[in-house]
Protein backbone atom coordinates (compact mmCIF):
# COMPACT_ATOMS: atom_id res chain seq x y z
CA UNK A 1 0.00 0.00 0.00
CA UNK A 2 1.33 3.04 -0.64
CA UNK A 3 2.33 5.79 1.85
CA UNK A 4 -0.09 8.04 3.03
CA UNK A 5 -0.74 11.69 1.79
CA UNK A 6 0.97 15.15 3.03
CA UNK A 7 -1.14 17.95 3.53
CA UNK A 8 -0.47 19.64 0.02
CA UNK A 9 -1.54 16.13 -2.04
CA UNK A 10 -4.60 15.96 0.78
CA UNK A 11 -5.49 19.35 -0.76
CA UNK A 12 -5.21 17.94 -4.17
CA UNK A 13 -7.03 14.98 -3.69
CA UNK A 14 -9.63 17.47 -2.15
CA UNK A 15 -9.66 19.71 -4.81
CA UNK A 16 -9.29 16.95 -7.83
CA UNK A 17 -6.07 17.49 -8.56
CA UNK A 18 -4.42 14.20 -7.09
CA UNK A 19 -2.29 11.80 -9.35
CA UNK A 20 -3.93 8.36 -10.14
CA UNK A 21 -1.83 6.95 -7.86
CA UNK A 22 -2.90 8.93 -4.98
CA UNK A 23 -6.51 8.82 -5.58
CA UNK A 24 -6.33 4.97 -5.45
CA UNK A 25 -4.84 5.33 -1.91
CA UNK A 26 -7.39 7.66 -0.62
CA UNK A 27 -10.06 5.33 -1.50
CA UNK A 28 -8.48 2.60 0.16
CA UNK A 29 -7.11 4.78 3.33
CA UNK A 30 -9.86 5.75 5.88
CA UNK A 31 -7.79 7.73 7.47
CA UNK A 32 -6.60 10.05 4.15
CA UNK A 33 -10.03 9.51 2.88
CA UNK A 34 -11.14 11.51 6.19
CA UNK A 35 -8.17 14.13 5.58
CA UNK A 36 -9.58 14.32 1.79
CA UNK A 37 -13.35 15.08 3.54
CA UNK A 38 -12.29 18.06 5.91
CA UNK A 39 -10.24 19.44 3.82
CA UNK A 40 -12.98 19.20 1.00
CA UNK A 41 -15.38 21.06 3.51
CA UNK A 42 -13.32 24.28 4.33
CA UNK A 43 -12.92 24.69 0.75
CA UNK A 44 -16.74 24.39 -0.30
CA UNK A 45 -17.05 26.45 2.98
CA UNK A 46 -15.03 29.33 1.69
CA UNK A 47 -16.60 28.75 -1.97
CA UNK A 48 -19.55 28.96 -1.00
CA UNK A 49 -19.09 32.37 1.24
CA UNK A 50 -17.25 33.84 -2.25
CA UNK A 51 -20.41 32.75 -4.19
CA UNK A 52 -22.50 35.09 -1.62
CA UNK A 53 -20.62 38.20 -2.63
CA UNK A 54 -23.21 39.81 -5.13
CA UNK A 55 -21.77 41.72 -8.29
CA UNK A 56 -23.16 45.19 -8.01
CA UNK A 57 -26.34 45.57 -10.07
CA UNK A 58 -24.84 48.42 -12.81
CA UNK A 59 -21.80 46.49 -13.03
CA UNK A 60 -22.68 44.88 -17.09
CA UNK A 61 -24.07 48.53 -17.88
CA UNK A 62 -20.51 49.95 -17.16
CA UNK A 63 -18.71 47.18 -18.89
CA UNK A 64 -20.75 46.82 -21.81
CA UNK A 65 -20.45 50.95 -22.21
CA UNK A 66 -16.57 50.59 -21.60
CA UNK A 67 -16.78 48.01 -24.57
CA UNK A 68 -18.64 49.70 -26.77
CA UNK A 69 -16.95 52.85 -26.44
CA UNK A 70 -15.00 54.60 -29.13
CA UNK A 71 -11.57 54.53 -27.37
CA UNK A 72 -12.70 51.94 -24.49
CA UNK A 73 -11.85 53.25 -21.23
CA UNK A 74 -10.43 51.23 -17.95
CA UNK A 75 -11.62 51.98 -14.52
CA UNK A 76 -12.47 55.10 -12.91
CA UNK A 77 -9.42 56.21 -12.66
CA UNK A 78 -9.58 57.80 -16.29
CA UNK A 79 -11.65 60.81 -16.12
CA UNK A 80 -15.13 60.40 -17.34
CA UNK A 81 -17.36 62.26 -19.88
CA UNK A 82 -18.73 65.47 -19.26
CA UNK A 83 -22.40 66.13 -21.08
CA UNK A 84 -22.05 68.61 -23.53
CA UNK A 85 -23.94 71.48 -23.11
CA UNK A 86 -27.01 72.32 -24.70
CA UNK A 87 -27.30 74.68 -27.29
CA UNK A 88 -28.81 77.84 -25.55
CA UNK A 89 -26.46 77.41 -22.77
CA UNK A 90 -24.53 80.21 -23.68
CA UNK A 91 -25.44 83.07 -21.15
CA UNK A 92 -26.42 80.79 -18.98
CA UNK A 93 -23.12 78.89 -18.73
CA UNK A 94 -21.74 82.16 -18.68
CA UNK A 95 -23.04 83.18 -15.71
CA UNK A 96 -22.88 79.71 -14.72
CA UNK A 97 -19.30 80.26 -14.99
CA UNK A 98 -19.04 83.51 -13.17
CA UNK A 99 -20.87 81.97 -10.07
CA UNK A 100 -18.95 78.98 -10.08
CA UNK A 101 -15.97 80.85 -10.09
CA UNK A 102 -17.16 82.80 -7.17
CA UNK A 103 -18.33 79.92 -5.29
CA UNK A 104 -14.72 78.16 -5.97
CA UNK A 105 -13.01 80.80 -4.51
CA UNK A 106 -15.38 80.83 -1.62
CA UNK A 107 -15.88 77.44 -0.72
CA UNK A 108 -13.06 75.82 -2.57
CA UNK A 109 -9.98 77.81 -2.32
CA UNK A 110 -9.90 77.43 1.43
CA UNK A 111 -9.70 73.86 1.85
CA UNK A 112 -6.75 73.88 -0.81
CA UNK A 113 -4.34 73.61 2.32
CA UNK A 114 -5.50 70.67 3.24
CA UNK A 115 -3.95 67.59 1.45
CA UNK A 116 -6.26 65.36 -0.47
CA UNK A 117 -4.04 62.46 -0.19
CA UNK A 118 -1.61 61.45 2.12
CA UNK A 119 0.98 58.65 1.83
CA UNK A 120 2.21 56.88 4.86
CA UNK A 121 5.53 58.28 4.71
CA UNK A 122 3.71 61.85 4.22
CA UNK A 123 2.08 61.17 7.58
CA UNK A 124 4.89 60.01 9.33
CA UNK A 125 6.96 63.24 7.68
CA UNK A 126 4.16 65.32 9.30
CA UNK A 127 4.61 63.55 12.65
CA UNK A 128 8.35 64.57 13.09
CA UNK A 129 7.77 68.35 11.90
CA UNK A 130 5.11 68.41 14.40
CA UNK A 131 7.36 66.75 17.35
CA UNK A 132 9.10 69.73 18.00
CA UNK A 133 6.75 73.00 17.96
CA UNK A 134 7.63 75.93 17.18
CA UNK A 135 7.07 77.96 20.01
CA UNK A 136 5.42 77.87 23.66
CA UNK A 137 6.56 75.49 26.43
CA UNK A 138 6.01 71.98 26.49
CA UNK A 139 4.39 69.34 28.68
CA UNK A 140 5.13 66.04 27.53
CA UNK A 141 4.09 63.22 30.01
CA UNK A 142 4.84 59.47 28.36
CA UNK A 143 5.58 55.97 28.59
CA UNK A 144 8.92 54.39 26.98
CA UNK A 145 10.06 50.91 27.13
CA UNK A 146 13.37 50.37 25.37
CA UNK A 147 15.27 47.35 24.84
CA UNK A 148 18.36 48.08 22.94
CA UNK A 149 21.14 46.59 21.31
CA UNK A 150 24.55 46.36 23.52
CA UNK A 151 26.58 49.08 22.34
CA UNK A 152 23.37 51.61 23.48
CA UNK A 153 22.53 49.57 26.56
CA UNK A 154 22.80 51.64 29.12
CA UNK A 155 19.63 53.71 27.89
CA UNK A 156 17.62 50.46 28.09
CA UNK A 157 14.65 50.03 30.84
CA UNK A 158 11.15 50.72 31.38
CA UNK A 159 10.45 54.40 32.50
CA UNK A 160 7.70 56.91 32.48
CA UNK A 161 8.89 60.31 31.38
CA UNK A 162 7.71 63.75 32.24
CA UNK A 163 9.29 66.43 30.25
CA UNK A 164 8.62 70.69 29.97
CA UNK A 165 10.65 72.79 27.37
CA UNK A 166 10.73 76.21 26.65
CA UNK A 167 10.57 76.43 22.94
CA UNK A 168 11.18 80.24 23.46
CA UNK A 169 14.38 80.07 25.67
CA UNK A 170 16.91 77.22 24.19
CA UNK A 171 18.06 75.32 27.06
CA UNK A 172 15.29 76.29 29.31
CA UNK A 173 13.75 72.91 30.36
CA UNK A 174 12.81 69.90 33.21
CA UNK A 175 12.97 66.50 32.36
CA UNK A 176 11.92 63.83 35.38
CA UNK A 177 12.52 59.83 34.66
CA UNK A 178 10.54 57.74 36.60
CA UNK A 179 10.67 53.98 37.45
CA UNK A 180 7.23 51.90 36.64
CA UNK A 181 6.25 52.71 40.57
CA UNK A 182 6.44 56.36 40.27
CA UNK A 183 9.94 56.68 42.04
CA UNK A 184 12.36 59.55 40.58
CA UNK A 185 15.11 57.61 38.78
CA UNK A 186 16.73 60.68 37.83
CA UNK A 187 16.16 64.60 36.56
CA UNK A 188 17.61 67.11 35.08
CA UNK A 189 16.65 70.95 34.82
CA UNK A 190 18.35 73.77 33.41
CA UNK A 191 18.01 77.50 33.83
CA UNK A 192 20.32 79.56 32.10
CA UNK A 193 19.04 83.36 32.49
CA UNK A 194 19.72 81.83 36.43
CA UNK A 195 22.94 80.61 35.21
CA UNK A 196 21.73 76.98 37.06
CA UNK A 197 21.20 73.18 36.10
CA UNK A 198 20.07 71.08 38.81
CA UNK A 199 20.72 67.17 38.28
CA UNK A 200 19.13 64.56 40.19
CA UNK A 201 20.10 60.93 40.44
CA UNK A 202 19.12 58.30 43.09
CA UNK A 203 21.15 55.18 44.38
CA UNK A 204 20.44 53.04 46.90
CA UNK A 205 17.73 54.35 47.83
CA UNK A 206 19.78 58.25 48.52
CA UNK A 207 18.77 60.87 46.13
CA UNK A 208 21.60 62.98 45.52
CA UNK A 209 21.05 66.76 43.81
CA UNK A 210 23.77 68.39 41.80
CA UNK A 211 23.44 72.06 41.41
CA UNK A 212 25.96 73.35 38.46
CA UNK A 213 26.25 77.13 38.14
CA UNK A 214 26.27 77.69 34.57
CA UNK A 215 27.49 79.97 31.62
CA UNK A 216 24.17 81.52 30.75
CA UNK A 217 25.60 82.08 26.99
CA UNK A 218 26.36 77.93 26.94
CA UNK A 219 22.77 76.06 27.64
CA UNK A 220 22.94 72.65 27.37
CA UNK A 221 22.31 70.69 24.19
CA UNK A 222 19.01 69.28 24.97
CA UNK A 223 18.95 64.99 24.03
CA UNK A 224 15.49 64.32 24.42
CA UNK A 225 16.15 60.31 24.86
CA UNK A 226 12.94 58.78 23.34
CA UNK A 227 13.16 61.42 20.42
CA UNK A 228 16.28 60.43 19.71
CA UNK A 229 14.85 57.00 18.95
CA UNK A 230 10.84 57.64 17.79
CA UNK A 231 12.70 59.82 15.14
CA UNK A 232 14.88 56.89 14.42
CA UNK A 233 12.01 54.37 13.96
CA UNK A 234 10.46 56.13 11.87
CA UNK A 235 13.01 57.70 9.18
CA UNK A 236 13.37 53.35 9.29
CA UNK A 237 9.64 53.15 8.73
CA UNK A 238 9.48 55.87 6.26
CA UNK A 239 12.14 54.05 3.63
CA UNK A 240 10.90 50.68 4.60
CA UNK A 241 8.82 48.77 1.78
CA UNK A 242 5.20 47.17 2.60
CA UNK A 243 3.76 50.16 5.18
CA UNK A 244 0.40 50.11 5.50
CA UNK A 245 -1.62 52.82 6.26
CA UNK A 246 -5.43 53.15 7.76
CA UNK A 247 -7.10 55.46 9.38
CA UNK A 248 -9.68 54.60 12.53
CA UNK A 249 -11.99 56.16 14.24
CA UNK A 250 -11.56 55.56 18.27
CA UNK A 251 -14.44 57.73 19.33
CA UNK A 252 -11.61 60.48 21.23
CA UNK A 253 -10.55 61.22 17.54
CA UNK A 254 -9.32 60.04 14.24
CA UNK A 255 -6.03 57.97 14.16
CA UNK A 256 -3.63 56.96 11.34
CA UNK A 257 -1.96 53.97 11.60
CA UNK A 258 0.91 53.36 10.16
CA UNK A 259 1.96 49.50 10.44
CA UNK A 260 5.42 47.53 9.12
CA UNK A 261 3.84 43.81 9.33
CA UNK A 262 5.57 41.31 10.46
CA UNK A 263 8.76 40.56 8.07
CA UNK A 264 10.42 37.27 8.25
CA UNK A 265 13.98 38.12 9.56
CA UNK A 266 16.00 38.32 5.77
CA UNK A 267 19.48 37.87 7.45
CA UNK A 268 20.12 40.88 5.67
CA UNK A 269 23.30 43.02 7.16
CA UNK A 270 22.23 46.22 7.10
CA UNK A 271 22.83 47.86 10.12
CA UNK A 272 19.16 48.52 10.97
CA UNK A 273 16.67 46.17 10.37
CA UNK A 274 12.88 47.05 11.45
CA UNK A 275 11.04 43.72 11.10
CA UNK A 276 7.90 45.18 12.70
CA UNK A 277 6.84 48.36 13.43
CA UNK A 278 3.36 50.55 14.14
CA UNK A 279 2.50 53.90 14.69
CA UNK A 280 -0.48 55.79 15.80
CA UNK A 281 -0.77 58.98 14.79
CA UNK A 282 -3.43 61.90 15.76
CA UNK A 283 -5.27 63.06 12.73
CA UNK A 284 -6.04 66.39 13.94
CA UNK A 285 -2.27 67.53 14.37
CA UNK A 286 0.05 64.50 13.49
CA UNK A 287 1.44 63.75 16.80
CA UNK A 288 2.46 60.47 17.43
CA UNK A 289 0.44 58.72 19.93
CA UNK A 290 2.11 55.60 20.30
CA UNK A 291 4.47 53.81 17.87
CA UNK A 292 6.34 50.23 18.68
CA UNK A 293 8.60 48.63 16.85
CA UNK A 294 11.28 45.89 16.64
CA UNK A 295 14.44 44.92 14.48
CA UNK A 296 17.80 44.57 14.82
CA UNK A 297 21.16 46.67 15.22
CA UNK A 298 24.15 44.79 13.72
CA UNK A 299 22.49 41.41 14.12
CA UNK A 300 21.28 42.57 17.84
CA UNK A 301 17.85 42.97 18.89
CA UNK A 302 15.94 46.04 19.78
CA UNK A 303 12.33 47.73 20.61
CA UNK A 304 11.08 50.21 21.31
CA UNK A 305 7.75 51.23 22.24
CA UNK A 306 6.38 54.90 23.10
CA UNK A 307 3.18 56.05 24.21
CA UNK A 308 1.81 59.57 24.75
CA UNK A 309 0.08 59.84 28.39
CA UNK A 310 -0.78 64.00 27.75
CA UNK A 311 1.12 66.89 25.93
CA UNK A 312 0.24 70.57 26.30
CA UNK A 313 1.58 73.32 25.30
CA UNK A 314 1.10 76.73 26.71
CA UNK A 315 2.50 80.17 25.94
CA UNK A 316 6.00 80.80 27.75
CA UNK A 317 4.96 83.89 29.46
CA UNK A 318 2.10 81.65 31.27
CA UNK A 319 4.76 79.39 32.75
CA UNK A 320 6.42 80.47 35.94
CA UNK A 321 10.23 79.91 36.72
CA UNK A 322 9.48 77.21 39.49
CA UNK A 323 7.66 74.70 36.98
CA UNK A 324 10.92 74.15 35.90
CA UNK A 325 12.73 73.53 39.38
CA UNK A 326 12.93 69.65 40.42
CA UNK A 327 11.42 69.58 43.76
CA UNK A 328 13.83 67.39 46.56
CA UNK A 329 12.78 65.24 48.84
CA UNK A 330 14.45 66.89 52.54
CA UNK A 331 16.90 64.17 52.71
CA UNK A 332 18.25 64.79 49.53
CA UNK A 333 22.40 65.46 49.39
CA UNK A 334 22.77 68.48 47.92
CA UNK A 335 26.35 69.15 45.92
CA UNK A 336 27.07 72.37 44.85
CA UNK A 337 29.36 72.53 41.60
CA UNK A 338 30.91 74.17 38.57
CA UNK A 339 28.70 73.16 35.30
CA UNK A 340 30.14 72.43 31.52
CA UNK A 341 28.69 70.93 28.48
CA UNK A 342 29.93 67.21 29.90
CA UNK A 343 27.11 66.73 32.68
CA UNK A 344 28.07 62.97 32.93
CA UNK A 345 31.72 64.14 32.92
CA UNK A 346 30.11 67.40 36.14
CA UNK A 347 28.49 64.19 38.10
CA UNK A 348 31.30 62.69 38.55
CA UNK A 349 33.84 65.57 39.12
CA UNK A 350 31.14 66.67 42.15
CA UNK A 351 30.70 63.27 43.34
CA UNK A 352 34.62 63.01 43.77
CA UNK A 353 35.06 66.68 44.90
CA UNK A 354 32.73 65.58 47.80
CA UNK A 355 34.08 62.70 48.70
CA UNK A 356 37.49 64.26 48.99
CA UNK A 357 36.02 66.83 51.12
CA UNK A 358 34.62 64.17 53.44
CA UNK A 359 37.50 62.63 54.00
CA UNK A 360 39.78 65.52 55.06
CA UNK A 361 39.69 66.61 58.36
CA UNK B 1 -30.66 37.88 -16.88
CA UNK B 2 -28.57 35.33 -15.36
CA UNK B 3 -25.17 35.34 -15.53
CA UNK B 4 -23.00 32.03 -16.13
CA UNK B 5 -21.70 31.71 -12.30
CA UNK B 6 -25.79 32.13 -11.38
CA UNK B 7 -25.76 35.47 -10.09
CA UNK B 8 -28.73 37.84 -11.32
CA UNK B 9 -27.17 40.65 -13.35
CA UNK B 10 -29.20 43.73 -14.34
CA UNK B 11 -29.67 44.10 -18.06
CA UNK B 12 -28.24 41.58 -20.98
CA UNK B 13 -25.20 42.18 -22.28
CA UNK B 14 -25.93 42.81 -26.09
CA UNK B 15 -28.68 44.94 -25.39
CA UNK B 16 -26.73 47.04 -23.46
CA UNK B 17 -24.21 47.29 -26.16
CA UNK B 18 -26.63 47.49 -29.26
CA UNK B 19 -28.55 50.38 -27.62
CA UNK B 20 -24.93 52.25 -27.73
CA UNK B 21 -23.54 54.23 -30.80
CA UNK B 22 -21.49 51.82 -33.26
CA UNK B 23 -18.18 52.79 -32.28
CA UNK B 24 -15.52 54.07 -34.68
CA UNK B 25 -12.83 52.20 -32.44
CA UNK B 26 -10.19 49.92 -34.08
CA UNK B 27 -12.24 46.72 -32.67
CA UNK B 28 -14.63 45.30 -34.90
CA UNK B 29 -18.11 44.17 -33.67
CA UNK B 30 -17.23 40.50 -33.84
CA UNK B 31 -14.76 41.64 -31.59
CA UNK B 32 -16.88 43.32 -28.82
CA UNK B 33 -19.63 40.40 -29.44
CA UNK B 34 -16.72 38.00 -28.07
CA UNK B 35 -15.34 39.97 -25.04
CA UNK B 36 -18.86 40.72 -24.31
CA UNK B 37 -19.75 36.66 -24.01
CA UNK B 38 -16.77 36.15 -22.22
CA UNK B 39 -18.12 39.25 -19.65
CA UNK B 40 -21.43 37.32 -19.24
CA UNK B 41 -19.32 34.43 -19.27
CA UNK B 42 -16.95 35.12 -16.37
CA UNK B 43 -17.79 38.75 -15.29
CA UNK B 44 -19.66 37.96 -12.21
CA UNK B 45 -16.41 35.53 -11.10
CA UNK B 46 -13.77 38.09 -11.92
CA UNK B 47 -15.95 40.69 -9.78
CA UNK B 48 -16.06 38.21 -6.79
CA UNK B 49 -12.57 37.64 -7.16
CA UNK B 50 -11.70 41.42 -7.06
CA UNK B 51 -13.88 41.73 -4.35
CA UNK B 52 -12.03 39.28 -2.21
CA UNK B 53 -8.61 41.33 -2.95
CA UNK B 54 -9.94 44.80 -2.94
CA UNK B 55 -11.36 46.56 -0.08
CA UNK B 56 -14.31 47.95 -1.74
CA UNK B 57 -16.73 47.50 -4.21
CA UNK B 58 -16.29 50.17 -6.23
CA UNK B 59 -12.20 49.22 -6.66
CA UNK B 60 -13.48 45.98 -7.49
CA UNK B 61 -15.84 46.96 -10.50
CA UNK B 62 -12.69 49.01 -11.97
CA UNK B 63 -10.67 45.90 -12.12
CA UNK B 64 -13.45 43.90 -13.96
CA UNK B 65 -13.98 46.86 -16.43
CA UNK B 66 -9.85 47.44 -16.78
CA UNK B 67 -9.79 43.72 -17.47
CA UNK B 68 -11.98 43.19 -19.94
CA UNK B 69 -10.82 46.63 -21.92
CA UNK B 70 -7.73 45.13 -21.97
CA UNK B 71 -9.45 42.18 -23.38
CA UNK B 72 -10.82 43.76 -26.11
CA UNK B 73 -7.18 45.02 -27.21
CA UNK B 74 -6.15 41.71 -26.89
CA UNK B 75 -8.65 40.40 -29.05
CA UNK B 76 -8.33 42.98 -31.36
CA UNK B 77 -4.90 42.60 -31.65
CA UNK B 78 -5.26 39.35 -32.21
CA UNK B 79 -3.99 37.60 -29.39
CA UNK B 80 -4.11 33.89 -27.99
CA UNK B 81 -7.72 32.59 -28.13
CA UNK B 82 -6.75 29.88 -25.81
CA UNK B 83 -7.47 29.51 -22.09
CA UNK B 84 -9.30 33.01 -21.75
CA UNK B 85 -10.29 32.82 -18.45
CA UNK B 86 -7.16 31.96 -17.08
CA UNK B 87 -6.01 35.36 -19.29
CA UNK B 88 -8.52 36.85 -17.79
CA UNK B 89 -7.82 36.06 -14.01
CA UNK B 90 -4.01 36.40 -14.49
CA UNK B 91 -4.80 40.29 -15.76
CA UNK B 92 -6.96 40.82 -13.20
CA UNK B 93 -5.07 39.28 -10.35
CA UNK B 94 -2.23 41.72 -11.16
CA UNK B 95 -4.26 44.48 -12.02
CA UNK B 96 -5.49 43.64 -8.09
CA UNK B 97 -2.13 44.22 -7.82
CA UNK B 98 -1.26 47.18 -8.57
CA UNK B 99 -4.31 48.38 -6.69
CA UNK B 100 -3.22 46.92 -3.39
CA UNK B 101 0.46 48.69 -4.03
CA UNK B 102 -0.89 52.17 -4.90
CA UNK B 103 -3.59 51.99 -1.56
CA UNK B 104 -0.34 51.27 0.74
CA UNK B 105 1.16 54.25 -0.79
CA UNK B 106 -1.60 56.50 -1.13
CA UNK B 107 -4.92 57.00 1.49
CA UNK B 108 -7.06 59.06 0.20
CA UNK B 109 -7.95 62.02 2.86
CA UNK B 110 -12.48 61.73 1.56
CA UNK B 111 -15.35 63.08 3.22
CA UNK B 112 -16.67 59.54 2.81
CA UNK B 113 -13.93 57.54 4.83
CA UNK B 114 -15.31 59.10 8.23
CA UNK B 115 -18.14 56.77 7.07
CA UNK B 116 -16.23 53.95 6.45
CA UNK B 117 -13.88 53.86 8.69
CA UNK B 118 -16.22 54.33 12.09
CA UNK B 119 -15.91 51.82 15.03
CA UNK B 120 -17.26 48.54 13.14
CA UNK B 121 -20.82 47.47 14.71
CA UNK B 122 -20.64 44.29 16.72
CA UNK B 123 -20.44 41.18 15.14
CA UNK B 124 -22.94 39.58 15.61
CA UNK B 125 -25.11 42.54 13.95
CA UNK B 126 -22.85 42.43 10.99
CA UNK B 127 -23.76 41.12 7.60
CA UNK B 128 -22.09 37.28 7.22
CA UNK B 129 -20.52 38.54 3.88
CA UNK B 130 -19.01 41.66 5.34
CA UNK B 131 -17.94 39.32 7.75
CA UNK B 132 -16.26 36.91 5.37
CA UNK B 133 -14.89 40.04 3.56
CA UNK B 134 -13.41 41.27 6.66
CA UNK B 135 -12.01 37.67 8.10
CA UNK B 136 -10.17 37.25 4.08
CA UNK B 137 -8.57 41.19 4.23
CA UNK B 138 -6.54 39.79 7.06
CA UNK B 139 -4.74 37.25 5.48
CA UNK B 140 -1.83 38.14 3.06
CA UNK B 141 -2.51 39.07 -0.54
CA UNK B 142 -0.74 35.55 -1.74
CA UNK B 143 -3.17 34.07 0.30
CA UNK B 144 -6.20 36.03 -0.66
CA UNK B 145 -5.27 35.36 -4.29
CA UNK B 146 -4.67 31.73 -4.23
CA UNK B 147 -8.25 31.05 -2.00
CA UNK B 148 -10.44 33.30 -4.43
CA UNK B 149 -8.83 32.23 -7.59
CA UNK B 150 -9.97 28.78 -6.12
CA UNK B 151 -13.22 29.48 -5.23
CA UNK B 152 -13.54 30.33 -8.74
CA UNK B 153 -13.31 27.47 -10.12
CA UNK B 154 -9.41 27.61 -11.82
CA UNK B 155 -7.71 24.52 -12.03
CA UNK B 156 -3.78 24.59 -10.19
CA UNK B 157 -2.43 25.00 -13.50
CA UNK B 158 -4.68 28.16 -14.54
CA UNK B 159 -4.37 29.54 -10.69
CA UNK B 160 0.00 28.98 -10.94
CA UNK B 161 -0.67 30.98 -14.46
CA UNK B 162 -2.53 33.71 -12.85
CA UNK B 163 -0.63 33.81 -9.61
CA UNK B 164 2.82 33.61 -11.26
CA UNK B 165 3.61 30.36 -8.98
CA UNK B 166 4.86 27.11 -10.16
CA UNK B 167 2.22 24.11 -10.47
CA UNK B 168 3.86 22.32 -7.69
CA UNK B 169 3.27 24.50 -4.82
CA UNK B 170 -0.18 25.47 -5.24
CA UNK B 171 -1.61 22.89 -3.66
CA UNK B 172 0.46 23.26 -0.39
CA UNK B 173 -0.27 26.94 -0.38
CA UNK B 174 -3.76 26.71 -0.99
CA UNK B 175 -3.65 24.39 2.31
CA UNK B 176 -1.96 26.75 4.28
CA UNK B 177 -4.17 29.84 3.13
CA UNK B 178 -7.17 27.94 4.37
CA UNK B 179 -6.00 26.79 7.28
CA UNK B 180 -4.72 30.64 7.79
CA UNK B 181 -8.37 31.84 6.97
CA UNK B 182 -9.89 29.07 9.65
CA UNK B 183 -7.47 30.13 12.14
CA UNK B 184 -8.28 34.03 11.28
CA UNK B 185 -12.39 33.60 11.21
CA UNK B 186 -12.08 31.41 14.65
CA UNK B 187 -10.17 34.47 15.81
CA UNK B 188 -12.70 37.36 14.85
CA UNK B 189 -15.16 35.02 15.91
CA UNK B 190 -13.50 35.67 19.46
CA UNK B 191 -13.29 39.00 19.35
Amino acid sequence: MSRCLNEARIRAAADGEATEIEQRHVEGCAECSARVTAADGAGREFAAMVSRVEPPANLTTRVARALAADHPRAGATTLRDFPSPRWGGRVLATAGLVAAAVLAVVFLLPPLDAPRTLSAAQILDRSLRTMTPASGTELREFDLELRLPRVVANHAGTYRIEQLVDHDAPGRYRIVRYSPDGTVLSAISEEPAEGRRTAVVRADGQTFAFRFTIDPGQPLGLRELERDHVEAVIRLLQAAAGQTVSEVDTGRGRRYVVELPQVADTGASGFWELSRARVVVDAADFQILELTASGSYMSDPFSVSFRLRRRTVRPSTEVSADQFQIPLDPDAIVIEAPGTQDVGQDLLAGALRELVRSKRP
Amino acid sequence: MTGAAGIALDTPVKAVAKDLTTPAGRATRDVRDEALELFEAHGASLFRFARLMLRTPADAEDVVQTTFVRLLDHLARGGLRSNLKAWLFAVAANLCRDQLRARRRWLGLLPEHDQLLTTPPALESRDPVELFLAVVRTLAPRDRVLLALKAQGLSYREIAAAAGLRENSVGRLLARALARWERARAAMSHT
